[in-house]
């Protein structure tokens, strides 16, 4: 990401999660940020989000690192990829949230939205939690989704 | 824009509900409040300074199914 871009994200991720974010430079991926986030019941979650080396050509990812062991209301956990609960691979213990698809994502983007979707896709999940129903009666598709 | 004073978890989850089933016109607007990190909610008929669409628009752009 270049400094332009960087300077950018960071002042929308500033106006949305005021000091609850951080950027760091890691071997196995470009860029991470990580974003702390609470849910309306208070729960506190921690988000990684990966960046490759040409981001924001390319689509970040996201994974959910806090709370470990995170399981849906069946108790399986959330490792899978599934198009009901709008997940991805996990990785390193860690569920993979499907946020967007691929051919939709480009640098008109910003990694603030990033983080919204996933933290209206945590509300979504807690509601899950509750009730049973499936994360697609949440949350729509996004139109560019192929199949 | 004014707002409902507490919006619960369970608002914010049938306002998502009703999101995804189509119902943007009748739908409550979503709103984040930067200053508490919440949510909270308004009717669709109120208007203000802030930006209603800004968390709509993010829930309706849709997630990714494998």
């Amino acid at each position: 990401m270049t400094n332009e871009r960087l300077i950018i994200e960071t002042r929308a991720l500033e106006l949305f999660f005021p000091r609850k974010y951080r950027f760091t430079k890691q071997q196995d991926a470009e860029m991470i940020l990580e974003v702390g986030v609470k849910t309306q019941s208070g729960t506190v979650y921690q988000l990684r989000i990966e960046m490759e080396a040409d981001y924001p050509s390319s689509l970040p990812k996201v994974f959910i690192i806090y709370p470990g062991n995170l399981r849906d209301y069946y108790g399986n956990d959330m490792l899978a990829v599934s198009s009901i609960m709008h997940t991805m691979q996990g990785k390193n213990g860690f569920p993979q949230i499907c946020h967007i698809w691929p051919s939709s994502w480009g640098p008109h983007r910003s990694l603030m939205q990033v983080a919204m979707k996933a933290r209206i896709w945590l509300e979504a999940f807690e509601a899950h939690k509750i009730t049973g129903k499936l994360l697609n009666l949440y949350l729509p598709e996004n139109k560019n989704t192929i199949i | 824009m004014s707002t409902e004073n507490k919006t619960t978890s369970q608002t914010i989850a049938n306002t998502l509900e009703q999101l995804t089933k189509g119902g943007a016109n009748t739908s409550n607007q979503l709103v984040f409040n930067p200053a508490t990190g919440e949510f909270e909610t308004a009717s669709p008929n109120q208007s203000g300074s802030a930006d209603p669409g800004t968390i709509n628009s993010i829930v309706e752009d849709g997630f990714a199914k494998k």
